[in-house]
C-alpha cells in the first residue's frame, strides 16, 4: 500500500482541522481550493504572523550575549569581601551540603577557599558592585540589571546550555529563538527572525563545543530554526550565486522548484516541503539583505571607537555585537550571540582577563548604542553563561593563581533595557557565592520573565507535540515581576 | 581477376571505409577535454576545428550530385545506371560528409560552446549524422547500380541522394545558428516590425504606475555604482568596447539594436547585468580582473532590480520629489483620541482591510496585542518613501494607532501634518529623516505620545520648545541632532519623568578615568 495514501487515510478529521486553523495547514488549504495562490501568499501578507503578543510587549526584540563556558561570578559581579580572610581555608560542609561535584573535582582531597583577587568597586547611582576587569560594564551599571541569584540544574556544560536555551537538558526541544520566531514571527521578511553569531574567546583552555541543536527548532515547524551568521568568507554559506548565474535565472529556478514542491504537497500534505520552499524564498531575499547587513564600511569611526578597534574584524564578539545592533534596527527578533572560553577550571586570573579584554567594551558599547539610538527602550539584552563558578579552587591555590569548577547553584546574568528595571541588583547569595539566601531565580524563571518582557504569557506559548503541549518553561516558571518596569 | 570481381573487392573496401569512418565518432566520445593538453593531445580537438572546412564538400557536391542526376533522368533518359559525373561527387560528397560528421562529433564534444546554443548543437549534431549516413547509403546504392545490374540499386541511389541533399541543407542551417545565432537567415525574410514612435502618454501612464512600484532609484543607488566602478574605461574619458555609460543617450540612443548591453525588464538577457555577475577571473567579466574591484553582491542585485524594473534612467540625481500634501482630501472619519474606543465587528473589520492593504504595500503592519484593537505600522524596512497612498491608510487606522515607524523615509516637515491626526499615537519615530523644527510643531496635537525618536535629525533648540508642551512625553531621543547639552538638561529639569537622551556616549578616555567609584570594601 502506498504510505501517502495510508497517512491520509488515517488521518482523522481532529487533525485535519487542527492543521488546517494553523497557518501553514491555511495556506494548504488555500491552495487546494486555488492552485497558485500558495505561492504568492507570504509575498502578499509580508513577513509571517505569529501566535503572540498575549499582552502589550516592553520589549519587540532580544540580544542574548551568552558566554559559552560559564564566566566566574566570583572574579566579576558578585562580591564577597569576607573570602579574603579564609583564603586556603577548607569549604565548610555546612556550605557544601553534600553538593554533587564534576570528575573534575570530586577526587580533591580538599576544597580550598579561592577569594578573587580582582578588586571590586560600587559603580554608578546604583552603587552596583562591578570588578576591575569590567570598566566599560561598570561605567553602564546604571543601565544594567544584575541578577545575582540565577539557578540552573546542570553541572556540565551542553546539558546546561541546552537547558538555558530550550528548557530542558534533553537535547530535542526548540530553542528560545525558534519559540519567540514561532510565537511573535518576523518583522522583517528579509531576513530570520532568529540569528546566531558565534565568537571565539582569547583565552588558553580549549573552548567547549557549540552545536547547532542549540538554535534548532525542535518540534517546531522547520522555519523557525536560527541562521548562522559565519565570521568570515560568507556570512552564509552557499547563499551567493555560483558564477554566472544572476538573479532573474536564480528567481526562475525557485520558481520551477516551487512548483515541483507545490506538486508534492498536494499529494503528501507534509508541511515540511512548505518550510523548505519557504527556506528558498527566504534564501533569495538574504542574498539582498545580507550582504547590506554585514557592510561595516558604512559605519562611521565613532563607532569602532565605541565598540573597539576588534569590531572592524568579522567574527569577533565585538564585531558581533555592531551585527546585533544592526540586525536589531532591521526588526530581527531574536539575536543570539555566542562567546566561547569562559571555562576557567585552571588559571582563570589570566584567562578571565583575555575573555573580559573580548568582551566588556563592546557588551557595555551595544547597550549605549541602542539606548542613544532609542532602540534600548524595546530591546532587551541578556548576558550570562550556562551557570556559575565555585568558590573554592580546582587545582593548586596560590596567592596568584587559582582555577574554578562549574557551579549551578548561583551565578549572575545581567539584563538590560526592554522593560527591565535599570539600576539594579536582584537577590542575594551566601557569603561564599556558593548557595542562594534570597529571591532565586530559576532558568524557568527567566526564561519566563524573557518571554513575559516579549509580551508573551509563558504559559500559553505551546505547541502539541506527541500527545502533549511543550512549552520553553516545561511544566514551571515564575515570572519575576520585581525586575520589571 | 575478372572485372566483376575487382569490382566487388573495391565496393567492399569502400564499404569498409565507410562503415570504419562512420563508427569512428563513438569512438572518439570517450575523449573528454584536459586542462592541460599536450600536441599529441590535442589531435582530437585539431581534427574537430576542421569540420568547418570538411562540411562544405558534402554541401556543394551532394547538390551538385543531384543536379547531374536529374540532367540525366531528364536529358539522357538514364533508367538503368546512375550518372557517372554523379556518382564521382557522391563518392567524394559521401567521404566528406562521413568525415564532417566524425569531426563534428569531436568538435561539439571537446570544444566549449555558450549553454543557450547546447539545443542547436544536439540537433545539429544528429542531423549530420543523418545526412552521413544517408550519403553512404547513396553511394553503396550508386556503386551497385553502376553496375547495371541492379535497376533497384539505381533506384535506391536516387532517393537516398535527393535525401541526404535535403538535409545536407538542413543541417548547414542548424550549424549556421549555432555560429551565427538563432534566426540569422529568417529574419531577413520576417523581418521583425520596425521600433514604433514613441507613445508619450503611454510611457508617462507607465513611468506613473512604476512609480509606486519601483524599488531601486537610479540617481542614488544606481548612478553611484556606475560612477565608482565603471566609468573610468567606459565613460568621457575612455569608451572601451565603444561603451559609454555617463548618459542615457550613449547607453541605448547610440548603439545599434544589437549592440544594447542593458534591456529594461530583462536583466537576464542584459549583457551588463551578465558581465558584472561573473566570476572575477572570467574572461567575460566586468569589471575585468585587475582593472578594480569586482562589483559587490549587493550592488550586482540592485543593478538586476533595477534593469527588471524598466533601467528607469535619471539625467541629474533626483532627490525624491515632495508629494504635496493634499488638501482636498477629507479625513473619512474623525480621528478619535479617544481611549474607550468601540472597537466592534465592523470596526475590526475595517482594521483588518486596512492592515492587509499596507502590508501589500510592503509595511509592518500588525496589532501590537493579538486580537486587541491597537495597531502598529513600521515604514522603516520598507525601501521606498512614503506616499499619499500610504498616508491615507494611516488616517483611515487613526483611532488605533498606537505605534509608528518612519526612520529613514521621506517624509518631510509638510506631511507631518497628516501625523497631527493619529490623535492615540503613543510611539514615534521619526530618526535619519528630513524633518526639521518647523514640522515638529505639527505634533502637538499628539497629546498621547510617550516616545519620539529625532535621533540624526535637524531639530535644535528651537525645536525643544515645541516638544515640551508634549504632555506624555517619557522618552525623547535627540542624538546627532542640533540640541544642545544645555537645552536639553534644561528640559530634563522642566520635566523631571521625560528621558531626554542626547547620545553623549562616553568616550574611551572616559571609561580609563573613573577615580570617584573606588569604595572597595577589601
Amino acid at each position: 500500500m502506498d504510505p501517502l495514501w495510508e497517512s491520509r487515510v488515517l488521518e482523522t478529521r481532529r487533525q485535519f482541522f487542527s492543521r488546517a486553523a494553523t497557518g501553514i495547514g491555511a495556506a494548504a488549504l488555500a491552495s487546494l481550493i486555488h492552485p497558485g495562490l500558495a505561492s504568492g501568499l507570504s509575498e502578499v501578507q509580508g513577513a509571517p504572523r505569529g501566535i503572540g503578543p498575549h499582552f502589550a510587549p516592553t520589549a519587540k526584540r532580544v540580544i542574548y550575549l551568552f558566554q559559552s563556558g560559564a564566566p566566574s561570578q566570583l572574579d566579576l559581579f558578585d562580591h564577597k569581601p569576607t573570602m579574603r580572610d579564609r583564603f586556603n581555608t577548607d569549604l565548610p560542609e555546612s556550605i557544601r551540603m553534600g553538593q554533587r561535584l564534576t570528575t573534575m573535582t570530586s577526587g580533591q582531597d580538599r576544597f580550598p577557599v579561592a577569594p578573587t583577587i580582582f578588586k571590586f568597586a560600587k559603580h554608578g547611582q546604583s552603587r552596583a558592585w562591578v570588578s576591575e576587569l569590567m570598566p566599560h560594564t561598570a561605567s553602564i551599571a546604571d543601565e544594567l540589571c544584575f541578577i545575582k541569584t540565577v539557578h540552573t540544574e546542570a553541572i556540565n556544560h551542553d546539558p546546561g546550555i541546552t537547558f538555558m536555551q530550550t528548557g530542558s537538558q534533553i537535547p530535542g526541544r526548540p530553542s528560545m529563538g525558534a519559540w519567540l520566531s514561532y510565537g511573535l514571527g518576523s518583522e522583517n521578511a528579509d531576513l530570520p527572525a532568529f540569528i546566531v553569531l558565534i565568537s571565539q574567546g582569547s583565552s588558553k583552555r580549549p573552548d567547549q563545543a557549540l552545536f547547532s541543536r542549540l538554535w534548532s527548532t525542535g518540534f517546531l515547524p522547520s522555519e523557525h530554526q536560527g541562521v548562522q551568521f559565519r565570521g568570515e568568507g560568507d556570512p552564509v554559506l552557499y547563499l551567493s550565486n555560483p558564477a554566472g548565474v544572476n538573479r532573474t535565472s536564480r528567481r526562475r529556478m525557485l520558481d520551477a522548484i516551487a512548483a515541483l514542491n507545490a506538486q508534492q504537497f498536494r499529494r503528501a500534505g507534509d508541511p515540511e516541503i512548505n518550510a523548505r520552499v519557504a527556506a528558498g524564498e527566504l534564501a533569495f531575499r538574504m542574498q539582498a539583505s545580507v550582504p547590506e547587513l554585514t557592510d561595516l564600511s558604512t559605519e562611521p569611526e565613532s563607532t569602532f571607537d565605541l565598540y573597539g578597534q576588534d569590531a572592524r574584524t568579522p567574527g569577533t564578539y565585538a564585531a558581533n555585537c555592531l551585527l546585533a545592533r544592526r540586525l536589531a534596527e532591521k526588526g530581527v527578533r531574536f539575536i543570539q550571540l555566542y562567546h566561547r572560553g569562559w571555562d576557567q577550571h585552571g588559571d582563570l586570573p589570566s584567562d578571565i582577563r583575555l575573555q573580559c579584554g573580548d568582551t566588556d567594551q563592546a557588551s557595555a558599547a551595544l547597550v549605549l548604542d541602542l539606548k542613544r539610538r532609542g532602540l534600548l527602550d524595546d530591546t532587551l539584552i541578556v548576558w550570562g553563561g550556562e551557570f556559575g563558578r565555585t568558590i573554592y579552587s580546582q587545582g593548586t591555590l596560590t596567592e596568584t593563581d587559582y582555577g574554578r569548577d562549574h557551579h549551578p547553584r548561583c551565578f549572575t546574568v545581567w539584563m538590560a533595557g526592554g522593560g527591565i528595571k535599570r539600576g539594579m541588583s536582584y537577590g542575594t547569595t551566601d557569603d561564599f557565592s556558593y548557595n542562594i539566601v534570597d529571591k532565586p531565580v530559576h532558568v524557568h524563571d527567566m526564561n519566563a520573565t524573557i518571554l513575559h518582557c516579549l509580551g508573551i504569557d509563558h504559559t500559553r506559548l505551546t505547541y502539541p507535540f506527541q500527545g502533549r503541549d511543550f512549552r520553553l518553561t516545561d511544566v514551571s516558571g515564575t515570572v519575576v515581576n520585581d525586575i520589571l518596569l | 581477376m575478372s572485372p566483376g570481381t575487382r569490382m566487388k573487392r573495391k565496393l567492399f573496401l569502400l564499404s569498409l571505409v565507410l562503415v570504419a569512418s562512420a563508427c569512428s565518432p563513438a569512438l572518439a566520445a570517450g575523449l573528454s577535454p584536459t586542462s592541460t593538453p599536450s600536441v599529441l593531445e590535442n589531435i582530437p580537438r585539431l581534427i574537430g576545428r576542421l569540420h568547418p572546412v570538411v562540411v562544405h564538400f558534402p554541401i556543394a557536391l551532394l547538390a551538385v550530385a543531384v543536379l547531374f542526376e536529374v540532367i540525366a533522368i531528364v536529358v539522357k533518359k538514364e533508367r538503368i545506371r546512375p550518372s557517372t559525373s554523379g556518382l564521382a561527387c557522391v563518392v567524394i560528397g559521401a567521404l566528406g560528409a562521413c568525415i564532417a560528421a566524425w569531426a563534428g562529433w569531436l568538435n561539439a564534444d571537446l570544444e566549449p560552446h555558450g549553454k543557450g546554443v547546447a539545443d542547436f548543437v544536439e540537433v545539429h549534431r544528429w542531423l549530420g549524422i543523418t545526412t552521413a549516413g544517408l550519403a553512404a547509403l547513396a553511394l553503396v546504392g550508386g556503386l551497385f547500380g553502376a553496375t547495371g545490374k541492379a535497376r533497384g540499386m539505381t533506384a535506391l541511389y536516387r532517393v537516398t541522394l535527393v535525401l541526404a541533399a535535403g538535409a545536407v541543407g538542413v543541417t548547414g542551417h542548424w550549424g549556421g545558428s549555432i555560429v551565427y545565432g538563432k534566426g540569422y537567415l529568417t529574419e531577413m525574410l520576417f523581418p521583425r516590425s520596425a521600433p514604433q514612435a514613441p507613445d508619450i502618454e503611454a510611457i508617462l501612464a507607465e513611468l506613473e504606475a512604476a512609480e509606486t512600484t519601483l524599488t531601486i532609484d537610479f540617481a542614488t543607488q544606481i548612478a553611484p555604482i556606475f560612477a565608482n566602478n565603471c566609468i573610468k574605461c567606459h565613460g568621457p574619458d575612455k569608451s572601451k568596447g565603444g561603451l559609454r555609460l555617463d548618459a542615457w543617450q550613449y547607453v541605448f540612443d547610440d548603439r545599434d539594436a544589437d549592440e544594447q548591453v542593458i534591456i529594461p525588464g530583462d536583466a537576464f538577457s542584459s549583457d551588463l547585468s551578465f558581465r558584472i555577475a561573473l566570476a572575477p577571473d572570467d574572461e567575460d567579466a566586468m569589471p575585468p580582473e585587475g582593472k578594480g574591484d569586482p562589483l559587490t553582491p549587493a550592488d550586482v542585485a540592485l543593478i538586476e532590480t533595477w534593469i527588471n524594473e524598466g533601467a528607469i534612467w535619471a539625467d541629474v540625481p533626483i532627490i525624491a520629489p515632495a508629494i504635496e500634501v493634499a488638501e482636498s482630501d477629507e479625513p473619512s472619519e474623525k480621528a478619535a483620541a479617544d481611549p474607550m474606543l468601540v472597537f466592534d465587528e465592523a470596526a475590526q473589520a475595517r482594521q483588518a482591510e486596512v492592515l492587509i492593504a499596507l502590508r501589500d504595500r510592503g509595511v509592518v503592519a500588525q496589532q501590537l496585542i493579538l486580537n486587541e484593537p491597537w495597531a502598529e505600522v513600521r515604514f522603516d524596512l520598507r525601501r521606498e518613501g512614503v506616499t499619499n497612498a500610504d498616508f491615507a491608510l494611516l488616517e483611515q487606522l487613526a483611532p488605533t494607532l498606537i505605534s509608528l515607524n518612519l526612520a529613514g523615509t521621506s517624509i518631510t516637515d509638510q506631511e507631518l501634518v497628516l501625523l497631527s491626526r493619529l490623535g492615540v499615537l503613543q510611539r514615534l519615530h521619526l530618526e535619519r529623516t528630513a524633518i526639521t523644527d518647523e514640522g515638529i510643531t505639527h505634533l502637538t496635537s499628539l497629546s498621547q505620545l510617550r516616545y519620539l525618536n529625532l535621533h540624526h535629525t535637524a531639530i535644535t533648540d528651537q525645536g525643544l520648545i515645541t516638544l515640551a508642551s508634549l504632555p506624555a512625553l517619557e522618552h525623547l531621543y535627540l542624538w546627532e541632532t542640533g540640541v544642545t547639552p544645555q537645552a536639553a538638561a534644561l528640559l530634563g529639569a522642566l520635566k523631571p519623568t521625560m528621558l531626554v537622551e542626547i547620545g553623549k556616549a562616553p568616550t574611551p578616555a572616559d571609561f580609563d578615568t573613573q577615580p570617584e567609584e573606588h569604595e572597595s570594601e577589601n
